[in-house]
């Protein structure tokens, strides 16, 4: 099993970090940042998400699943202001490089 | 609506974040009017956001040393060193019918109160989407907002004088970063309210308050005694516990 993190800092927003342990899979990941998201449990929704993920190929489905999470925020009525979900996948591709 | 105004008090960092969530309590019960209180933090403190991590946010060792406590917010934003003597705190706890439903737009207009505020004392000021205020492009206020079960808090600091080593001292920015040109970077970026002013802090929170009061209708009250027992309550069961605190 291996960890890592990356941190992305969005021009004219917010700052996001994940830390990743994962093997082929992703087994485990915290996002952290300085960003906003209402109703904020819906962080764990997002993280609870991507546990699981197999990570090979995942370069080419990082828009998919970016697509996915926007999808749990709309069902949660939730929004994300200061970084978007493709920022989240940028910062998951690097930390599980 | 009438608005109860809270004047400035210090507090430590667990009970001022439990005063909030009191409010905000008895708000939603009709138990108390909305408030805008006004508040100090004694000892100096830091808050973190909600979503970030205490341990790689904050040196914890150089706080113990300083003797500045921590404290993790419920709304999100950047990590704040709160100066017991350089810098002004606010909270605006109400009804979110009472603000744009646009959370964008919610925090401009209480910004704008803010703005309001600093003109009052002479100081051209300026919004800066997401959650800031600037004087001169420089940063002069952060802010940070919540809802939850139909109560809109909003929370936010005012830069009264800044020291901005003993911020990156307590703050955990890699020791590469806190070198001189970064030191002076920020200090580009940062301003308060001396520096623009001779306005003593009374009078600057005098010019706030008639900024909040402006359109609204406010009376000057303080926390009740079942708000002080509930903070109580909320800094024992959340705010001073290490399972809030390192929640990420």
């Amino acid at each position: 099993m291996r960890t890592g993190y990356a941190v992305r800092k969005v021009a004219g927003g917010k700052m996001v970090r994940v830390d990743a342990v994962f093997g082929l899979n992703l087994e485990d990941l915290t996002i952290t940042g300085d960003f906003f998201l209402h109703p904020e449990e819906t962080l764990r929704a997002l993280e609870h998400h991507l546990i699981g993920t197999p990570l090979d190929g995942l370069k080419n489905r990082d828009r998919i699943i970016a697509r996915e999470l926007d999808g749990i925020l709309r069902k949660n009525n939730a929004l994300l202001i200061g970084i978007a979900p493709q920022d989240i996948l940028d910062a998951l591709l690097e930390a599980t490089r | 609506m009438r608005y109860r105004l809270i004047r400035q008090r210090s507090f430590p960092a667990a009970m001022n974040m439990a005063l909030d969530e009191a409010i905000a309590e008895s708000v939603k019960a009709g138990r108390s009017l909305p408030t805008i209180r006004f508040y100090g933090w004694e000892p100096s403190a830091i808050s973190i956001g909600y979503f970030q991590s205490l341990e790689n946010e904050v040196d914890l060792e150089a706080c113990r040393k300083a003797g500045v406590e921590w404290v993790r917010r419920r709304t999100g934003g950047g990590a704040v060193y709160h100066d017991a003597s350089g810098e002004i705190t606010y909270s605006i706890i109400g009804p979110e019918e009472h603000f744009p439903r646009d959370i964008l737009k919610s925090y401009e207009q209480v910004c704008g109160i803010l703005i309001r505020g600093l003109e009052r004392l002479g100081m051209a000021a300026r919004f800066s989407p997401i959650n800031d205020v600037l004087v001169d492009g420089k940063k002069i206020s952060g802010n940070a907002q919540t809802r939850r079960h139909g109560i809109l808090l909003q929370h936010g600091t005012l830069l009264y004088a800044v020291d901005v080593k003993r911020m990156f001292a307590l703050l955990k920015v890699s020791k590469e970063k806190i070198s001189d040109k970064l030191i002076q970077s920020v200090k580009k970026r940062v301003t308060s309210i001396s520096q623009h002013t001779a306005a003593s802090k009374e009078e600057v929170l005098r010019a706030l308050e008639a900024a909040f009061g402006d359109g609204r209708d406010t009376e000057i009250g303080d926390y009740t005694a079942e708000e002080l027992a509930r903070a109580g309550e909320l800094v024992k069961e959340k705010y001073a516990t290490r399972s809030w605190n390192a929640l990420r």
